[in-house]
């Protein structure tokens, strides 16, 4: 595949990972990240390798600088919405609504802006929106779990517009990855979630960024409206929607 | 005979959930307001289905419809979990665009949390013999119809972080994506 990519939450984690997996695929990609100094360290490695990634500080959502971006750059035929703020492991009682709606406006709000100012530009292609397998619930962390569920829910409705535009929706839903996230957790919680996995541990960054290559390739945009969970089958057993 | 059990409602006087709840008072529950143990509660968590191309669905009517909604859908989620008895059942009404919907993109976004939303609720209270548990609506739908799921789930005490979809099989149509 060749084209430019833009992947938001771009300078570290899934989203760096994504972007190298991308341009090894052939893309020229777009790593887009709201950390200024987390964009410079990547550029920085980026262009010294010869890499055909561009690190560019953006904000999700702030809309006038996301269509900005793709003017400048365009035409963007694959998005990937990866940016997205951690969950804090509290009980549903005792979050708070500012977190509810930090949670939601960076996680969903960001991938609305995002996704729907790339769909207006574009005439083909593929979305990612990254979810998370916590959009099946959890205990724990809430807010979190109702952001991810309601990119799924975007994604399955986008995908139902978009794709009379030439354009694949899908999401993935990853489950616990080796990220800066669960560094965020405290370290019995780690060793709890990792007990639990039955992969036997947090998953390769890569695992994630090769899903997503998938899908931006001709045999992944066959589909839509999908949820892939990558997670080393925890999910299994679970009703699904 | 079985004594009357409580029921609260949250949510719009007019709508879905206050119809079901209506139903559900003329025969075994008796109504309780905000504030009083029940025995089963009702949320209300449908809303208008909008009809808004996503390319033109504006920030705001986003923010209104996937956002607020959810955040009003946590107040009341919390308002529950404070009125519910021990053992109660905790019934969500929501709307089946958490499936994705046609013009509808903020809609399904805001159902799709609030179904998140209650499997979380249901995960964290498992064990303390709360039942929680959601039915997805079609818009339109018969109050008298959905009350005898309602019940259902109200009274199942092995239904528990379920999404029942209550659509009269329309979603086995696969319409929603045919060509426009």
């Amino acid at each position: 595949m060749s084209g430019t990519a833009l992947v938001t939450g771009g300078a570290r984690g899934i989203g760096a990972a994504t972007a190298e997996a991308l341009e090894r695929a052939g893309w020229r990609v777009l790593a887009a990240d709201i950390d200024a100094r987390a964009v410079a360290e990547a550029d920085t490695g980026w262009c010294a390798a010869g890499r055909a990634i561009a690190g560019v500080q953006l904000d999700v959502t702030d809309r006038a600088a996301v269509g900005a971006l793709l003017d400048a750059h365009g035409p963007v035929t694959l998005v990937v919405n990866n940016a997205a703020v951690p969950a804090d492991m509290l009980p549903f009682a005792d979050l708070t609504a500012p977190q509810f709606e930090r949670a939601l406006r960076i996680n969903v709000l960001g991938s609305f802006i995002v996704g729907q100012e790339a769909a207006r530009r574009m005439t083909g292609g593929a979305i990612v929106n990254i979810a998370s397998r916590g959009y099946l619930g959890g205990i724990g962390g809430a807010h979190y779990v109702a952001s991810k569920a309601a990119v799924v829910g975007l994604t399955r409705a986008m995908a139902i517009e978009l794709r009379w535009r030439g354009i694949a929706v899908n999401a993935v839903a990853p489950g616990m990855v080796d990220t800066r996230m669960i560094k965020h957790f405290t370290p019995a919680m780690r060793a709890r979630l990792t007990e639990l996995e039955p992969s036997g541990g947090a998953l390769d960054p890569q695992v994630i960024a090769d899903t997503i290559v998938f899908l931006a390739s001709p045999a992944g945009r066959a589909m839509s409206g999908q949820v892939l969970l990558v997670d080393g089958g925890k999910a299994l057993g679970v009703a699904l929607y | 005979m079985m004594a009357a059990r409580s029921l609260l409602v949250l949510g719009k006087a007019d709508g879905v959930a206050a119809a079901i709840g209506a139903v559900l008072c003329a025969g075994d529950y008796s109504p309780v307001a905000e504030g009083q143990i029940a025995d089963a509660i009702l949320i209300d968590g449908v809303d208008e289905a909008p009809d808004t191309p996503f390319l033109d669905l504006t920030e705001e009517a986003f923010v209104a419809q996937a956002i607020d909604a959810t955040l009003d859908r946590r107040a009341a989620l919390l308002t529950a979990l404070e009125c519910a008895a021990a053992d109660a059942a905790i019934l969500v009404i929501a709307s089946d665009a958490y499936l994705g919907r046609w013009h509808g993109a903020g809609q399904a976004a805001g159902s799709a949390a609030l179904i998140g939303m209650m499997r979380s609720v249901a995960m964290e209270h498992g064990r303390s013999g709360l039942r929680v548990n959601a039915l997805a609506l079609p818009s339109g739908v018969d109050p008298e119809a959905a009350a005898v799921l309602a019940a259902a789930l109200i009274e199942s005490p092995a239904a528990h972080g379920q999404c029942v979809l209550a659509d009269g099989g329309d979603n086995l149509k696969l319409r929603q994506a045919r060509r426009r």
